[in-house]
C-alpha cells in the first residue's frame, strides 16, 4: 500500500503563485481525475510533486509513505516510487530509448537487470502499446510524433513499476485506436500493481475508459469540488460555469489593456 | 580485416577490388599517404594513428566507388591531421573523425564532390580536455552533389573547441544539397567552443542547411532523465554518451562497432565520473 498526501501546497512559478493551499491524498488502486480549466494550476501540482526545479514549494507538505517528498530530489523521488507522463516529453538525441531504459532500470534496484530478461520485457511493452519495433534503437523521442511520445512515456511507465503514477495530459495528441490502446495498458497495469493515479485530462472519453474513482476540480489554485465519475461526466456535459456559480467564485478576469493598433485612432477608442 | 602498419613516409595506395583494411600509423617523422579507390571498388578503411605528428591523406574515390574512411587518433602527442580527398561521379564517401585521446589536435580536411552525383558524408565526434581545432570544407562542383556534415563536441574543464564547417556550392552544380549540423557541449565555460557554419552558395537550384548549438547540457532534459531515476552525474554521463555515440554507427564491421562503443563508453565514464 502506498500513500500520496499533500497538505496545504503552495507553489510559486517566478515569483507568481499558482497553487494557492492544495490538500489531497492518493492511496494505492484509487484513479484520481484532475479537473479545471486551463491555466489554473494542474500541471503545476504534477510538476511540484515531481521536484521540477523550476516551481518553488514556499508552503505545506507532500509525503509519500510517510517520506518527506520536498526533502527529495528529482531522482530519488523517481526511485521512491513516483512517475510522470509528462505533457511534453524531451527529445535527446544520441541515446536510444533502451540504452536509457536500462539505465533507468538499473537505477532502481541494486543488481543490474539481466540484458536477456530486459530486450524481453521491452519487446513485450512495445507490443502491448503496438509501437513498431525498433522503437528500443531509436533516440528517446527524437523524431517522435506527438502519440508515439506519448505512448513512450506509458512505455517507461511500464517497465519502472511506479507505485504511484500521475499522467499529464497523456491522452492529447493521441488517435481514436491509440487512445484505447494507452487506456488499456495504464488500466492493465493500475489493476495488476494496484497502482494510485493521478491523471489530468480534458477529456471525458479518457476518463471513461480508466474508470476513475475519485475526481477533483481546480480553479484558481485550489481544490473547489470533489466528487466521483459521475463529476466527470456533468463536466463534459456542462462545462464548469454551473460550478463557478454554485460555489460562488468571482473569476477575477485579468482585466487586459486593449492594445490600440498604429493607424486607428487611439482617442477614439478611449472614448469608448 | 587485412592489417597494414603505415611507417614509411610515402605510402601509395592503390585498391582495385573491394576490401577492407586497418591502416596503423606509427611514424616518426612527416608522413603522406595517398589512397586511390579505382571505379565500382567498395571499401572500409580505419586509419589508426597511433604515432605521428603530421599526417598527410590524399584519397581520391573513382567513380561509383563507395568509401568509408574512419580516422581514430589514439595519439599522445600533438597531431596534425590533413586530408585532401577527391569524389568522382556517383560515388560516395564517408569520412569519420574520432578524438578522444588526451593531446591537441588541427584537422584540415576538404572534400571536392567532383563528378555529378557525387556524396560524402563528414563525421566527427570529439570528447576534449585540450585543444582541437577542426577546419573543414565540402566543395560541391558538379550537379546533384550531396554532402551532410554533423560535427559533435564534447568539452571538458580545460578543453578547447573549435569548428569551422564550410559547404560550397558553386554556379551551375544544380541539385545539389548540403546540410550540416554541430553541436558542442561544454562542462565549463561556454566561450571555450568556437562553431563557425558557413554556407558559400553560387547556385540557386539548391537546398542547404545548417544547425548549431553550443552551450551547456539542457537543464529540461537533466530534468527528464532525473524524474526516471537517473542521478544528475548518470543523466550526464548519458547525455554526453549520446552526442559522442552515434559516430560508431557508420562503421560496418560488427565487431569493429562494439568495441568502437565500448571504446567510447570506458572514456565517457572515466572523465564523467571524475
Amino acid at each position: 500500500m502506498s500513500v500520496l498526501i499533500i497538505k496545504n501546497l503552495h507553489v510559486e512559478i517566478e515569483g507568481k503563485e499558482i497553487l494557492k493551499g492544495l490538500d489531497l491524498t492518493v492511496n494505492s488502486d484509487e484513479i484520481h481525475a484532475l479537473m479545471g480549466p486551463n491555466g489554473n494550476g494542474k500541471s503545476t501540482l504534477l510538476a511540484a510533486i515531481m521536484g521540477h526545479p523550476k516551481y518553488q514549494v514556499t508552503e505545506g507538505s507532500i509525503t509519500f509513505d510517510g517520506k518527506d517528498v520536498l526533502a527529495m530530489s528529482v531522482d530519488e523521488r523517481s526511485r521512491a516510487g513516483l512517475f510522470l507522463g509528462m505533457q511534453y516529453p524531451q527529445e535527446i538525441s544520441g541515446v536510444t530509448n533502451s540504452d536509457f531504459l536500462r539505465a533507468a532500470m538499473n537505477a532502481r534496484q541494486e543488481k543490474p537487470v539481466s540484458l536477456f530478461k530486459f530486450i524481453k520485457e521491452m519487446e513485450a511493452t512495445i507490443k502491448e502499446l503496438q509501437m513498431k519495433p525498433d522503437l528500443a534503437h531509436r533516440y528517446l523521442n527524437e523524431g517522435f510524433s506527438g502519440g508515439e511520445k506519448k505512448r513512450n512515456e506509458i512505455v517507461q511507465m511500464k517497465m519502472l513499476k511506479p507505485s504511484l503514477a500521475m499522467l499529464d495530459e497523456i491522452d492529447s495528441g493521441l488517435d481514436v485506436d491509440a487512445l484505447k490502446i494507452v487506456a488499456n495498458a495504464v488500466v492493465e497495469m493500475q489493476k495488476k500493481d494496484h497502482l494510485g493515479l493521478l491523471v489530468v485530462s480534458h477529456y471525458e472519453r479518457f476518463y471513461q475508459l480508466l474508470q476513475p474513482t475519485h475526481a477533483h476540480v481546480l480553479i484558481d489554485g485550489k481544490i473547489v469540488y470533489e466528487g466521483d465519475k459521475s463529476l466527470v461526466e456533468k463536466i463534459d456535459r456542462e462545462g464548469y460555469d454551473w460550478l463557478y456559480q454554485q460555489l460562488g467564485i468571482n473569476l477575477k478576469k485579468q482585466e487586459r489593456k486593449q492594445t490600440v493598433s498604429l493607424g486607428s485612432c487611439a482617442v477614439q477608442k478611449k472614448a469608448k | 580485416m587485412q592489417k597494414l602498419i603505415i611507417n614509411e613516409l610515402v605510402e601509395n595506395l592503390v585498391l582495385n577490388q573491394s576490401e577492407d583494411i586497418e591502416l596503423i600509423i606509427e611514424a616518426e617523422q612527416e608522413l603522406k599517404l595517398s589512397i586511390e579507390v579505382k571505379e565500382n571498388v567498395q571499401c572500409s578503411l580505419i586509419l589508426m594513428v597511433v604515432r605521428a605528428s603530421s599526417v598527410n591523406v590524399q584519397l581520391h574515390c573513382g567513380q561509383y566507388s563507395q568509401v568509408n574512411l574512419f580516422a581514430m587518433n589514439e595519439n599522445k602527442e600533438k597531431l596534425q591531421l590533413i586530408n585532401h580527398s577527391t569524389v568522382e561521379e556517383e560515388a560516395s564517401l564517408i569520412l569519420s573523425f574520432a578524438e578522444f585521446n588526451e593531446a591537441e589536435t588541427s584537422i584540415r580536411s576538404v572534400v571536392e564532390l567532383s563528378g555529378t552525383g557525387a556524396a560524402c558524408q563528414m563525421n566527427s565526434a570529439l570528447l576534449s580536455k585540450t585543444d582541437k581545432q577542426m577546419t573543414m570544407t565540402i566543395h560541391h562542383h558538379k550537379s546533384n552533389t550531396k554532402s551532410h556534415m554533423n560535427h559533435s563536441g564534447v568539452l571538458l574543464e580545460g578543453g578547447k573547441l573549435y569548428i569551422d564547417a564550410t559547404g560550397k556550392i558553386d554556379k551551375g552544380a544544380k541539385g545539389s544539397k548540403s546540410h550540416q549540423k554541430s553541436r558542442a557541449l561544454t562542462f565549463d565555460q561556454p566561450k571555450s567552443a568556437t562553431v563557425l557554419p558557413q554556407l558559400l552558395i553560387d547556385e540557386n537550384d539548391v537546398e542547404a542547411s545548417h544547425a548549431t548549438s553550443v552551450g551547456q547540457i539542457d537543464e529540461n532534459q537533466m530534468y527528464y532523465l532525473q524524474s526516471r531515476g537517473l542521478t544528475r552525474a548518470e543523466a550526464t554521463q548519458l547525455i554526453t554518451l549520446g552526442a559522442l555515440m552515434p559516430i560508431a554507427e557508420v562503421l560496418n564491421d560488427a565487431e569493429l562497432k562494439t568495441q568502437m562503443k565500448s571504446k567510447i563508453e570506458a572514456k565517457v565514464n572515466e572523465v564523467c565520473s571524475m
